[in-house]
């Protein structure tokens, strides 16, 4: 008696479970979804998490409990070392990708412990920029043009970067390529580059589209020029021009007016990697090397389905201001991309840094 | 022009924004309490619940928890000797001596005061600037900041100590331990080690604990009193009110030096207490009472640090740049807020930006009058025997320095800077020089090579440049006038006779230093440089001390705390602790942070405190649930030990 009663309810359990179970392989419910973000609590990719937290919270199977763990240190480069040796590959353990941890893989940091191209992107949120120049110091208005390269030819841009082996190092080279002579100040942060824009102290700087907009508004056509765009690169390996700055170029375009062909060589090769890794790969969120198909096919619904939420949508274009939301291949491609820094193009690097800056790399 | 002075008024006087404003201060006021636990931890907390709210009551809540940090690590610095955050390292110079007379009370009411004063005229200078300011920042170029940094450079002349050449030479030491890590210039990775840990500088967090917090907690567990000597608490809260009023211009004008610190690029949140504490001593009577329990050396910094974030919230409203790591979060919660900062914002949305300002002032006053409240109960804490408390003391240091960049990286760096910290008071160096030195130091770097790069000599036709060195010169010209002489005092850490200990120690930083000198020629121009610098002026400071540690017998440099601790009959010796504090080590790496520091507390109170057993137990436990419960709360990942890789249940 009690133990057909025992089966009975087995039974009944079972399946209640097969009819209720979700269409998704993935079930979270009860478990907790860590984000790790690779920085201190402040910054673009702590407000990313912390801005989807409650979003992904219902959007994934199961509605798990999502919680921001902030792992600083080394750059990011100790927080995604960390995460690719002891993430599970489960679903319950995400990452904020961003090109701070991207930028010293390709640059062949031995710190790194991670090939980006084995984890498994989930979701990229490019942001576009524009690199702008200071028409009061150099004396050229309306610069996106073979005539305002040719005038900008006759002054000397000065221009922040953050370190030789940089994301700026792809600026640098552009201005080489374009044969704009230029001048560096290494060791500035980006705000710290805004910062000396703002005061006069360089001419030239690359921001994203929102902070360029912005310094547009304040400081008028007078002060803020644009030299080029960096609208991303598209499935073909094309740059893009920007939607809302029609008439500015991109650096291929710029270099194709002025040149008579298309830009090619190593130096350009690095430009293009910096390019993806500035727009492309600004932001991402990334599942652990190793994750199964349909884990990853999961958390992709979870996060298409959120682009049907108009407050997600709001939140990430006007205040995060992430332009569109990529998934899959493009993201595979992105990755693909900048794996185009090879020996060849580091030697050419060396030898631009010794030459134009006097700077040795070793 | 203000008129939305006026009108902001409307929207924070209303009671979901008071409310909201409170909540921000009581969570402000925990987070400053805890040692290692910022403005940003506090911060981040809350963005996840900023998406969506109102502008105004949302900015009330994030204002009103930065604005207080700073007021409740007060109480840490004051009582404990530990400097809760940044801002309040100077603090614990004079106040800490203060407690151990037993007048705690007193520092903290005077500390309290002059938080409030600070912060309103934090305030009332926002409000002004941002209608002011703008063009004045804009002037504010690499060169100008070079010489701020200069200019805040020079305050370490007022903190040598009796041998001014074993000050400088800590300074130099300082300079020399921020040159660790990737170079600011070049990104090259600088002594290192090939460990991941120094890819980034040393947390400043870290060398501040180290340095102040692990040798007081060294003598006092050796000397086995109470904090306060006399095991007695004097009333003294008006007493601190008054020492106040009697300040008053003194905490003025720390309080303008907290705003344009904050305001103004280059120098950096964390020094602003130490220029406010040196202003102190040149400017006032008695420079030589500094450091002894002197309750101006309270009030100086904590009026400055205070009015620091209202200093540096004129950059971030002006430009969206953020003034300090504080800032940066708060710029986090402005996006989220859909509130871009910035000139815009200030002529278009004038009301919510007043509404900071008010929100700002009212924090302060509510987040210290909510601190006034708890003082006198919390100062009890100085008359229970140091060994009951220590072993908890140690617990959070730990837990503080862990904050850095959580992980077991921080815990070895704690250990052995505090080691460093604790000859550094045996033997009589500059522990403020030391600092000052650190933090200045990639500043220095930065912007010399900036400066030099834009302007060369030009820079020094800068007006605001020739303002600041005026400025530096005057400082310079009244620390050699108002320098105490050298003179060899007769106390008996002057005259102990074993003089070996402290030779050993001088061989090994100056041979620390030939080796960052050395070392620096390795790499290239950019990379290298500040460190043969730094290893060179540290060398050059140290050869006429050895000279005078060798050859001279009894001069100003000689000193050794042991000779006063011997005359005290203490026993225990320093290198006993330094070893209990590796013990702490050992039971995180065999138990994990978790239950490792709990275990720790309750070995400690057996053995060293006598207390009962399931008396230390229970103690233990509560310190273990009370790290659980703020991991829960900000979900920290403690770092585990052998016991948490064998067994997966393990906490």
């Amino acid at each position: 008696m009690a133990f057909s009663k025992t089966l009975r309810r087995l039974v009944l359990a079972a399946a209640t479970f097969a009819a209720t179970s979700p269409s998704y392989a993935l079930d979270l419910s009860g478990q907790t979804v860590t984000v790790l973000v690779p920085f201190g609590e402040g910054g673009g990719s702590d407000t990313l998490a912390r801005f989807l937290q409650p979003f992904l919270k219902d959007a994934l199977p199961g509605k798990p409990n999502v919680v921001v763990l902030n792992k600083p240190g080394g750059g990011s480069v100790t927080g995604v070392n960390g995460w690719v040796g002891s993430a599970k590959a489960d679903g319950t353990d995400i990452l904020v990708g961003s090109t701070s941890s991207w930028v010293p893989f390709v640059f062949g940091s031995s710190t790194v412990k991670y090939d980006p191209s084995a984890m498994r992107p989930v979701v990229g949120f490019p942001r576009v920029s524009v690199f702008y120049t200071n028409p009061e110091r150099t004396g050229v208005k309306g610069a996106s043009t073979k005539q305002g390269v040719d005038e900008l030819r006759g002054a000397t841009l000065l221009k922040g970067a953050e370190a030789p082996l940089s994301l700026d190092t792809g600026d640098l080279v552009a201005l080489h390529m374009l044969d704009i002579p230029h001048r560096a100040v290494f060791g500035m942060s980006t705000s710290e580059q805004r910062r000396a824009f703002l005061n006069g102290e360089v001419s030239a700087n690359n921001d994203s589209l929102a902070a360029y907009l912005d310094i547009t508004k304040s400081e008028g056509p007078e002060r803020v020029s644009p030299l080029f765009v960096l609208g991303g690169v598209d499935g073909n390996g094309k740059a893009k021009r920007i939607d809302g700055l029609p008439d500015v170029m991109t650096f291929e375009e710029l270099y194709e007016a002025t040149n008579g062909q298309a830009p090619s060589g190593p130096e350009y090769k690095t430009y293009q990697v910096m390019h993806y890794l500035r727009t492309n790969l600004a932001k991402s969120i990334m599942l652990p090397p190793g994750t199964p198909d349909d884990i990853v096919t999961a958390y992709v619904t979870a996060f298409q389905a959120l682009e049907r939420n108009a407050k997600y949508i709001n939140g990430m274009k006007a205040n995060l201001e992430v332009e569109s939301f990529v998934y899959g291949q493009d993201m595979v491609d992105a990755f693909a991309g900048i794996s185009g820094f090879g020996a060849e193009e580091r030697s050419a690097v060396e030898a631009y840094m010794r030459e134009t800056h006097g700077v040795a790399l070793k | 022009m203000f008129d939305p002075l006026v009108s902001s008024l409307a929207i924070i006087a209303n009671t979901t924004h008071l409310l909201m404003l409170t909540t921000g201060v009581v969570l402000g006021l925990i987070v400053g309490v805890l040692p290692g636990l910022g403005g940003s931890a506090g911060l981040a907390l809350l963005l996840p619940f900023i998406y969506g709210m109102d502008p105004a009551p949302a900015l009330a809540m994030m204002v009103g928890l930065l604005a207080v940090t700073t007021t409740s690590d007060t109480f840490p610095a004051v009582l404990m000797g530990i400097p809760g955050t940044a801002g309040s390292q100077a603090t614990v110079l004079d106040g800490f001596p203060m407690s151990k007379r037993g007048e705690a009370t007193r520092a903290i009411s005077a500390g309290l005061v002059s938080s409030i004063f600070g912060g309103v005229i934090g305030a009332i200078v926002l409000s002004i600037a941002l209608v002011f300011a703008e063009p004045l920042l804009r002037r504010i170029g690499f060169s100008e900041q070079l010489m701020l940094i200069v200019f805040a450079l020079s305050m370490v002349g007022m903190m040598t100590g009796t041998s001014h050449f074993k000050g400088l030479a800590s300074c130099g030491l300082g300079l020399m331990l921020g040159a660790f890590g990737a170079a600011p210039i070049t990104g090259v990775e600088r002594l290192g080690f090939g460990t991941e840990y120094l890819i980034e500088p040393i947390p400043m967090i870290i060398v501040g604990l180290g340095l102040f917090a692990i040798p007081e907690i060294v003598s006092l567990a050796r000397q086995q009193t109470a904090i306060s000597e006399s095991g007695r608490l004097k009333a003294g809260w008006l007493a601190g009110l008054r020492d106040w009023k009697n300040n008053w211009w003194l905490s003025l004008r720390c309080a303008i030096i907290g705003c344009l610190g904050g305001a103004l690029p280059g120098i950096g949140g964390s020094v602003i207490d130490w220029i406010a504490y040196g202003h102190a001593i040149q400017t006032t009577k008695n420079p030589e009472r500094y450091g002894t329990g002197d309750v101006r050396g309270v009030i100086a910094p904590e009026s400055a640090n205070n009015a620091k974030e209202g200093g540096a919230l004129i950059p971030t409203l002006i430009f969206g740049i953020p003034g300090s790591g504080n800032m940066a979060i708060l710029l986090g919660g402005f996006i989220l807020i859909g509130i871009q900062p910035g000139l815009s914002m200030i002529r278009d949305n004038g009301d919510v930006v007043y509404s900071v300002v008010w929100s700002l002032a009212l924090a302060n006053i509510l987040g210290a009058g909510f601190c006034l409240l708890f003082a006198r109960y919390i100062a009890w804490l100085t008359t229970i025997p140091y060994l009951l408390i220590a072993p908890f003391m140690i617990g959070l240091i730990y837990f503080a320095s862990f904050q850095a960049t959580r992980g077991w990286g921080d815990l070895v760096a704690m250990f052995v800077l505090g080691i460093l910290g604790v000859y550094l008071k045996r033997f009589g160096w500059s522990r403020p020089a030391l600092l000052i030195g650190f933090v200045l130091a990639p500043q220095i770097e930065s912007n010399v090579y900036r400066a030099s790069t834009i302007y060369g000599w030009e820079m020094f036709t800068r007006p605001i440049v020739l303002v600041l060195i005026g400025l530096t010169i005057l400082s310079v010209v009244s620390v050699m006038r108002r320098r105490v002489p050298e003179s060899v005092h007769k106390t008996a850490a002057c005259t102990y006779a074993n003089t070996v200990p402290q030779k050993a120690f001088f061989i090994l930083l100056a041979g620390f230093a030939a080796y960052v000198f050395t070392d620096g020629f390795g790499y290239n121009f950019l990379t290298g440089t500040f460190q043969v610098v730094a290893g060179g002026a540290s060398l050059v400071f140290m050869v006429p001390l050895g000279i005078q540690l060798f050859l001279g017998s009894r001069t100003s440099c000689h000193f050794d705390e042991e000779g006063a601790l011997e005359a005290h009959g203490v026993r225990v010796s320093g290198e006993h602790y330094v070893a209990v504090l590796a013990f702490f080590l050992a039971c995180v790496g065999l138990f994990g942070f978790l239950v490792g520091a709990g275990f720790f507390i309750g070995a400690f109170l057996v053995w060293k405190a006598r207390v009962r057993v399931h008396w230390a137990v229970m103690s233990g436990a509560a310190f273990s649930l009370f790290l659980f419960f703020i991991a829960y709360q900000l979900n920290l990942q403690y770092p585990t030990g052998l016991l948490n890789r064998l067994l997966p249940f393990w906490p």
